[in-house]
């Protein structure tokens, strides 16, 4: 289990370093001089020759490439993700304000999308090849192909502007987060869904659902001690993968509406080209979901037995 | 006094191919305080019988006949009351211990609900008996919070048969309660559910393959071809004078009587032969067999056998035109 | 997975499999004759003809700018069908070629390769071709090549799984006595067993580059109007959802439809390989 554990951490660092890299070269993905790039976010178009230079100087952009990613990595490193282009925040600072809206959504979205999916996939499970399963396999399907960012639209049109039961966009209420929560959790509940009825149908097969009806137990205790049980271990972990599609789907949900997290952060500051931000953001929630995955596979570990258990690995 | 009478017993499969009966026309008796050994090759249809006695059998599948257990027919009983029958009074121990054990659950959470759900136990109650159970079938019972990954073949089985056990039932239904262990713990097992079978004043039923056990501990036999009983009888005389053509080469396959496999192949249940079902593989066949189904015939001593080389000895005078049963 | 073959008669039976294959017929049909199908220019304002609503001479109304919202959708579809087939014919090819050889040669090669695949998934979803799209500004082939970079690693963690199962088989294992060349069993034995898996992946994936383009141009980064694309075309229809809803409405029913025609597909033929292994055998 613990050497588990450190093999994964060892796997993850050496991930995490290939993200710096990536982050910080995407940074040499746009067209153009870097320090004039900065310049630009920082000063508008109207910049002498001195400015740029000034930019190149104070951003350590006269060295070497290698010179600078070592330098930008020894700061990360330090937990010192450098200041906007823009405001001359503290980029971790900002990123962490930011982190509890994000927080908020991604975690209301992941409680719903389960409070949907695990019923509607056991119901199905157990009705299979019936009406009412037929309707949830073709359902989730739907819902798989439905594009977030129009799913809000129709929320919003439905719910704020034709019915004004909730408001369209904010922060702050419970009210508020109905919808932007609603519309990251249903697209999940459709996949969620799908993987809990076949990884029930799975387990309904299995011989000790047979050894559980031989002793006698009741239904309910066979489908919920016995058959949910080791269901819903593949759907915790896939869950729990699923936060990296939430942190990606908070993107366009927080753009939609204006919620102030991570996702609407990232937007804003590669439309304002504030790069530093923005390689601040992407290596934060990399790194966020790096670990988030690392979390999932140890829970894994200790609610399955077997893994638990397992000594050489 | 019979404790279980199966009467003319039909499960058939609902298959792509149309329906495929996995038993056909079986009719058998346990008595009270009795062992009996239903024997066959892997295939036979002998775990599909045992599955469903207990209704076990998933929902394609359809059982006709009679199971009167205590007089009571337990394929008309609504599945509420079905629920009760099931480890209460007839307990099973499923083939395969590994498979059979839920993964995630600890053994003696696994013992300590058969006592929650039928008994209306507290759970420490529960947790007590459990434990005991263990004691009973030689598990340190502070293994108890180990789950069934932890276990070797041997131990697995005996958790299968403290579950079996655990509420004292009438009945407990084996099947192949030694499959895949080695010849020592084979024989530990072996003598463990029979000692503690006999010790409850229980009977048995015992599904095997495997000859030696079956002998070591069967009061009575029965042996199984393709989804038929082809014999029946006291197990010490099927054992010593067997008189069905298969079980004689049953017997033959025995290590200690040369180890000749029976030859040929088991019949599939899809296209079964015509007339009796052993005739490609007899070595006593004759023109008739391929033509007619032979009937169970009742021999002295309680023997049955189902073989056409017994309708002229027993002077039956309707032996030329043998009806078909079912 | 591999060595099972793809039953044409079972896909058949699925209905929702062949009604995801009409569905793709129909939308390539569309994306091929739009000139014909299209009844206005996508691109010619009339701006006394501002958000009308559906008539005949516009099926489907007109947006903010007198456009004709039904010839904009439909070529739309060549914009959204164009880049998803670009970049799962990329990605696939790539992918698979990585992966066979990553699986193949394993060693230190096969190390750094997954270490990338690693790498390249620690960002999550969308993240990492927003940002390149970001960065390399907007504009068709600047969306391929953001979600072209993103997306390989799914075929190579595939194949490469698909590849280390095979190695084990007789007939590599055959091969390999025979002393046949690296090449000739990667080419005659290994890529042909990975084809069936990679195939479905792909339509599947088509269904997920769609989504992630439209998502891109939604947000602004990926192509731009006046070009009729149907992600772009929600987000011109945002400020008019109350008094014209149908602005969003049927692009973002478009791109539904497509993405549900490729996982309909995609589903039906995933099945098709699964079956086989669950049907009910009748123990002894």
């Amino acid at each position: 289990m613990w050497n588990y554990i450190a093999k994964r951490l060892l796997l993850i660092s050496i991930v995490i370093f290939g993200v710096t890299l990536i982050t910080f070269s995407a940074m040499y993905l746009a067209p153009g001089d870097p320090a004039e790039v900065i310049a630009i976010a920082r000063y508008g178009q109207d910049l002498s020759a001195e400015q740029i230079e000034a930019v190149r100087e104070t951003e350590g952009l006269n060295s070497s490439v290698y010179i600078q990613y070592l330098n930008w990595l020894e700061h990360v490193l330090h937990l010192d993700f450098g200041r906007s282009l823009i405001s001359s925040d503290d980029i971790l600072e900002e990123i962490l304000l930011r982190l509890p809206a994000t927080a908020e959504l991604a975690l209301a979205s992941l409680f719903l999308s389960l409070l949907i999916a695990i019923p509607a996939g056991t119901l199905s499970s157990l009705k299979q090849n019936t009406l009412l399963d037929n309707a949830c396999v073709f359902t989730s399907l739907l819902g798989v192909s439905i594009p977030n960012f129009w799913l809000g639209l129709l929320f919003i049109w439905l719910f704020a502007l034709i019915l004004r039961l909730l408001p369209s966009y904010g922060y702050g209420s419970l009210e508020n987060l109905v919808l932007p929560a609603l519309t990251l959790g249903t697209s999940m509940a459709a996949v969620t869904t799908r993987l809990t009825r076949s990884s029930m149908l799975e387990v309904l097969k299995q011989e000790y659902i047979v050894a559980a009806r031989a002793k006698g137990l009741d239904e309910r205790t066979i489908l919920i001690r016995h058959a949910l049980k080791n269901a819903l271990l593949p759907v915790l972990t896939f869950a729990g993968m699923q936060l990296g599609y939430l942190l990606g789907g908070t993107v366009i949900v927080e753009t939609i509406f204006a919620w102030p997290g991570l996702g609407k952060l990232l937007v804003d500051s590669i439309f304002s080209r504030d790069f530093a931000m923005v390689q601040g953001c992407v290596l934060f929630i990399a790194v966020l979901f790096s670990l988030s995955n690392l979390a999932v596979d140890i829970l894994y570990a200790v609610l399955d037995p077997r893994i638990r258990y397992d000594k050489h690995d | 006094m019979s404790l279980l009478l199966v009467e003319d017993l039909e499960v058939s499969f609902r298959t792509t191919w149309g329906p495929v009966k996995a038993n056909e026309g079986i009719s058998l008796v346990v008595k009270e305080r009795e062992i009996l050994a239903l024997i066959g090759e892997t295939g036979c249809g002998k775990t599909t019988f045992g599955k469903a006695l207990l209704r076990l059998l998933s929902r394609n599948v359809k059982i006709e006949g009679k199971i009167l257990f205590l007089g009571r027919d337990l394929l008309a009983l609504p599945e509420k009351e079905m629920r009760l029958v099931r480890g209460k009074e007839i307990g099973i121990l499923l083939q395969n211990p590994s498979l059979s054990l839920n993964p995630v659950l600890s053994i003696g959470d696994q013992i300590a609900e058969i006592y929650r759900c039928h008994e209306n136990c507290g759970k420490k109650e529960a947790k007590k008996k459990a434990g005991e159970m263990l004691v009973l079938v030689g598990i340190d019972p502070s293994r108890k919070s180990e789950y069934p990954h932890q276990f070797s073949g041997g131990m697995l089985q005996r958790v299968m048969v403290a579950m079996g056990l655990a509420l004292r039932p009438g009945l407990l239904i084996a099947d192949e309660p030694t499959k895949g262990l080695d010849p020592q713990t084979k024989q530990q097992i072996a003598d463990l559910i029979s000692g503690l079978v006999r010790q409850e004043g229980s009977s048995m039923l015992l599904i095997t393959h495997d000859l030696e056990v079956a002998e070591r501990i069967a009061d009575r036999a029965a042996v199984m071809y393709a989804g038929e009983i082809v014999e029946t009888g006291e197990a010490g005389e099927i054992f010593s004078s067997p008189k069905h053509p298969y079980t004689r080469a049953l017997l033959e396959s025995l290590p200690g009587k040369g180890l000749r496999s029976v030859p040929g192949q088991s019949p599939s249940f899809v296209s079964p032969p015509p007339g009796c079902r052993y005739h490609p593989r007899c070595e006593f066949r004759m023109e008739a067999c391929p033509k007619t189904r032979p009937r169970l015939l009742e021999l002295e001593g309680g023997r049955q056998v189902r073989c056409l080389l017994y309708e002229k000895k027993t002077g039956d005078e309707k032996g030329g035109k043998t009806r078909c049963r079912s | 997975m591999t060595g099972k073959r793809l039953n044409i008669r079972q896909f058949r039976k699925n209905r929702l499999a062949v009604l995801g294959v009409l569905l793709i017929i129909l939308l390539s049909f569309l994306a091929l004759f739009a000139p014909f199908i299209s009844p206005h220019n996508p691109l010619e304002q009339k701006l006394d003809r501002r958000l009308e609503n559906s008539s005949s001479e516009y099926p489907f109304g007109t947006d903010d700018l007198g456009r004709c919202i039904f010839s904009r959708v439909v070529y739309g579809t060549r914009v959204s069908l164009g880049i998803g087939v670009l970049v799962v014919a990329a990605t696939s090819i790539a992918g698979t070629l990585l992966g066979v050889l990553s699986g193949y040669r394993g060693g230190l090669f096969d190390e750094i390769v997954m270490r990338g695949v690693d790498i390249v998934l620690a960002f999550p979803n969308i993240i990492l071709a927003l940002v390149i799209a970001g960065l390399l500004g907007s504009g068709f082939s600047n969306v391929v090549i953001a979600l072209s970079l993103t997306q390989w690693p799914v075929y190579t963690r595939l194949v490469r799984g698909q590849v280390l199962s095979l190695k084990k088989r007789a007939f590599v294992e055959a091969a390999r006595a025979l002393r046949a060349s690296n090449f000739y069993i990667m080419r005659r034995h290994i890529l042909p067993n990975c084809m069936e898996s990679v195939v479905v992946l792909g339509t599947l994936e088509i269904a997920h580059v769609i989504i992630f383009a439209a998502a891109l141009s939604f947000l602004g980064l990926g192509i731009q109007p006046p070009t009729p694309e149907w992600g772009s075309m929600l987000k011109a229809g945002i400020p008019y959802l109350r008094s014209a809803p149908h602005l969003t409405f049927f692009p973002g029913l478009m791109i539904m439809l497509t993405v549900l025609a490729f996982n309909f597909a995609g589903d039906g033929l995933r099945d098709c390989l699964d079956k086989g292994t669950d049907r009910e055998v009748m123990a002894g």
